[in-house]
Order: C-alpha cells, then structure tokens, then sequence
C-alpha cells in the first residue's frame, strides 16, 4: 500500500450507527485458523470499490459474539478486497461487494459506497488488526490523521476557489470604480466589496493552511522529537490542535468557497464557471470524519482536559507571544503587506462626502458579535 | 483555469508558522529547505498538468456502478498510475514499509496540492498517512 499499488478504506459507519460506533453491528466470528468471518453492511464508504487498483484493502470495524456491549466490544479487521496467497501472489476474490453508490451533492468523482461483507455465504475473510475489543485505540490513530488530512481540504479547496475568483475578478467588468473613468467599465476587482472578498478568502486560506502545517508540525516532533519529554509534549499539542484544524479549515473552506460563488455573480450560480463546484465540493467536508459538532465535543471533552488543562494552557501564551512576534519579526513582511493592503483599499474605495464621517457617538453599548472565532472552535 | 500549487504561500507556512528552519536545525526534519521546496514544486506541476484537467470531467461523468463494479470517470486510472509511478503514494510512510519517510510538514503540504487540484481524486489517499501510522505503531504493539 505504500507503493501505492493497493488502496485502502475505512469502514466505520452502518446505517444506524454514525457518529455513535457504539451501535455498531457488524460481526465477526472467529475461525480455528486464526482468521475471521465478517458479516454487515458498511455505508459511506469512499473508494470502497474501483478499478485503480489491483486491491483494496478494508479495515472494518466489527463485533465478535462474546464482544461487550458499547464501544469496549469493538475490534478492527484488515479485510482485503482480493484474497492474498502465501506467495503474496493474489488469489481468490474475497466476499465484499459495493452494492450501491451514493448520489452526493459534490465530490462526484469519488465512489462513495454501501459495502456489503459476506452476503454470499458465511462471510468475507477478515484478519485480526491489534487485539479483540480494543478496535477503536487503533481506529483513533487513523481517525487522528484523518481529521488532519480533511482539515488540509478545506484548505485546498479554499485555495482553489480564491484563485479561480482572483483569475475572474481579473477579468471581468462591470460598473465604475472609484478610480474608474467615465464611460469604461472598471475591472470588478476594482471594486471595494470585490477586493474586501477576496482579502477575506486569501487570509481565511493562509490561516488554515498554518494551522494544519502547525498541527504536522507537531505530529514530525511527536515522531521524531530529540527526547521523550519533547515527543510527548509535542503529541499532546497535535492531539489539541487536530480538532481545531479540521473545524477551523473546513468551515472556512465552505465560506471561502461560497464567497468565490458571490464574487462570479449570476455567473457563479452556472456550472461552468467551476465556482459553483468547488462550493458543492467543499459542503461535505465540515460533516465528514466527524462533524465539526464532533471535533467541538472532541477538543472541549478530550483535548482541553488532557494533563489536567496544562496542555492548552500552555499553548495559548505560546500562540500569543507568536502573534507579538510576528508584528516585530516580519515588518518588511507582513506587517508592511497590511499596510498595503490598507492603502490599496483605501485607494479603491469611494471617498466619503465631508460632513458623513461626523456622526454622534452611538448610544448603546455595542453588544457581542453572536458569532465569533472562539464560538467556532468551541462549536 | 489553471491551477497553480501556491508554493510561495506553502514556503511561507511552513518557515513562520510551521517553524521549518527550526525543524531542520534540531534534525527533526532530515530534509533540507531547497529539497522541501523542490519537492512542492514537483507536486505542484503533477497537480496541474495531470489531476486538475480531470476535476470538471470527474464532477460531470462521477463513479458508476456497472455489473457489481465501480468504474471511475475517464483518466483516473491512468493518473493513479502515473501518481504512484511517480511515487506521490509514499511520501511519507516509513522507509522499512517501502516509503521515503518525508516529514509531515511535507505531505500535508502534498496534500493540499491534491486535493486542491482535485477533490474527487485526492479521496482516494485520504487515509493513507493514517494507516501508514498505524502499520508501525498500534499494529505492531
């Protein structure tokens, strides 16, 4: 698999069982030969079935007979798709079938499908992975990265649709700008709202994009760090930055994408333009590997408690001295590109009338925005 | 359009927010800078030249079921050849599995170029850095 010749899956999910695996029914009876025999239905598996490959191998979580109830009876089964001989040639087709497709709102190109284990007998050959009943210690690793890798989505997507709303906005001309002339229509992007948009999806990405790499950074210490106290400090940050990285990126990645769909106008409402895409595209990713619900039950229930509160309590000074950091570090940078953009604005933007920058200082007391960056982690 | 691996803005991640130069100056990343970047670069042009042409045609056509058997959109196939040849499926799993054991920092950045050039193909390594994981650590314990 890590030449790529063969692909893998994760089957978790059943039809009654999603975010609540303890459900789960899918079963596995032990044979006097060491292996098993699965039997159930898996859905919403992607790349459960193609023709890329020569194999696929499903890792299924499953249920043994004497398995205690809840999430303690889980155990993981490495199923593959084409039995695999002693030689390591491949031999007989195994017992899992895709029996259906999912029609999805985006991501068409990828199968997403009902697999079923063991409809033709007394079930597909399975092998143990880790020990019976602790099936979900080994899930959670790959779920780990997982989350990670569909963080790191939200990012491309969002990325993908800013250029494409930048090449447009570059293109494209409607109206009159502020430092148009009369009788030319202005580039859009030379409109104030454009640009504001625009600025909106380009740091929205680059936030996202330094959070998973902060969060990879943190998985190579945890592997690779120079001692024990290192690595496993390092982990416990990963642990803590996982969930925020896969909410934070792949809400933004719906947002970004939805304001690359606004900025093509009518024209970002028709397939064509392949706006309209990237938005249906990216809808799926704050639902999968756990809902960004999940991912806030997860950091306020797992993450912020993990070492009694330290590991959080650490990491935001930590984050606050970077920002310090970063207005000192880089003036030539970034400090000078805010500026710029600033001006660049300002320049765009049309200038108001003397007399309307004048108003009587508000009466009310301004109120929380309802919704916030911390309400978003939160969830 | 054509997409365009932002390899700048990765570069500019990976040294402010990610710490690279860091990474490789403590040796927990054994890869230098220009190599890093290369290999960016290198993705970057597989992104663009042979998974984005295919992300409209993939959304249009989808994966169908035909005779019990998933068949992808036309080009898949043959870009998951090209991907794996190229060896992009190994990035960053251990050397003793047959991989080039590349940091994190690195494949995430991969990562992104994938699945930005195109979502639907991108799917199909979703979880493999998990299960590359997995194969040293949990398994074997």
């Amino acid at each position: 698999m890590a030449a790529g010749t063969w692909t893998g899956t994760m089957n978790l999910t059943e039809p009654h069982a999603g975010s609540d695996l303890g459900q789960l029914r899918s079963k596995a009876v032990r044979q006097g030969d060491g292996t098993y025999r699965i039997t159930g239905t898996k859905i919403f598996i992607t790349y459960g079935d193609h023709e890329m490959t020569e194999n696929i191998i499903h890792l299924v979580l499953a249920r043994l007979p004497d398995a205690p109830p809840g999430t303690r009876g889980i155990s993981l089964f490495l199923v593959p798709k084409v039995l695999v001989n002693a030689d390591g040639s491949l031999g007989e087709r195994n017992d899992v079938v895709c029996a259906s497709l999912e029609h999805k709102l985006g991501i068409h190109a990828s199968p997403t499908c009902v697999m079923k284990f063991g409809e033709g007998g007394e079930g597909a050959v399975g092998y143990l992975v880790g020990e019976e009943n602790r099936g979900l210690n080994v899930m959670f690793i790959m779920m780990n990265a997982a989350r990670l890798g569909v963080g790191v989505q939200g990012v491309a997507i969002a990325d993908r649709a800013t250029q494409r709303a930048i090449a447009y906005a570059q293109e494209r001309r409607q109206g009159r700008s502020a430092k148009g002339s009369a009788g030319e229509m202005s580039l859009i992007i030379e409109h104030a709202d454009v640009r504001r948009n625009i600025m909106t999806m380009t740091s929205l990405t680059q936030a996202a994009r330094a959070i998973c790499l902060v969060t990879a950074r943190e998985l190579d210490i945890a592997r690779h760090g120079l001692d024990t106290t290192q690595r496993q400090a390092a982990a416990h940050r990963a642990a803590l930055l996982t969930p925020v990285a896969k909410a934070f990126s792949t809400d933004i990645g719906v947002e970004v994408a939805s304001i690359g769909v606004q900025i093509h106008g009518g024209m970002g409402f028709i397939e064509e333009t392949g706006a309209a895409q990237h938005y249906r595209d990216a809808r799926i990713l704050p639902i999968y590997e756990g809902t960004n619900g999940i991912q806030a039950i997860d950091l306020l229930t797992r993450k912020l408690p993990l070492e009694g509160g330290r590991v959080v309590e650490t990491y935001i000074p930590r984050t606050r001295a970077n920002c310090r950091g970063a207005a000192h570090v880089q003036p030539a940078g970034v400090r000078a590109h805010g500026r710029a953009a600033g001006r660049e604005l300002w320049r765009h933007s049309p200038k108001p009338r003397a007399g309307l920058g004048k108003r009587s200082p508000p009466t009310r007391k301004p109120r929380l925005p309802a919704r916030n960056p911390i309400c978003d982690f939160s969830g | 359009m054509t997409y365009r691996a932002p390899v700048d803005d990765i570069m500019f991640a990976l040294k402010t927010a990610a710490g690279l130069d860091d990474l490789i100056a403590t040796g927990t990343v054994s890869v230098d800078e220009e190599t890093i970047r290369a290999v960016i670069e290198e993705a970057g042009r597989f992104g663009s030249e042979v998974l984005a042409p295919l992300n409209a045609t993939g959304d249009k056509a989808g994966a169908r079921l035909v005779d019990g058997k998933v068949e992808m959109p036309d080009g898949f196939k043959a870009a998951y050849q090209a991907f794996a040849e190229a060896g992009w499926a190994s990035l960053s799993a251990a050397e003793e599995i047959g991989g080039q054991a590349l940091p994190d920092v690195v494949s995430v950045a991969a990562a992104e170029i994938w699945n930005a050039s195109n979502l639907g193909f991108g799917l199909c390594l979703a979880a493999d850095a998990g299960r590359h994981r997995c194969r040293l650590g949990a398994w074997q314990r």
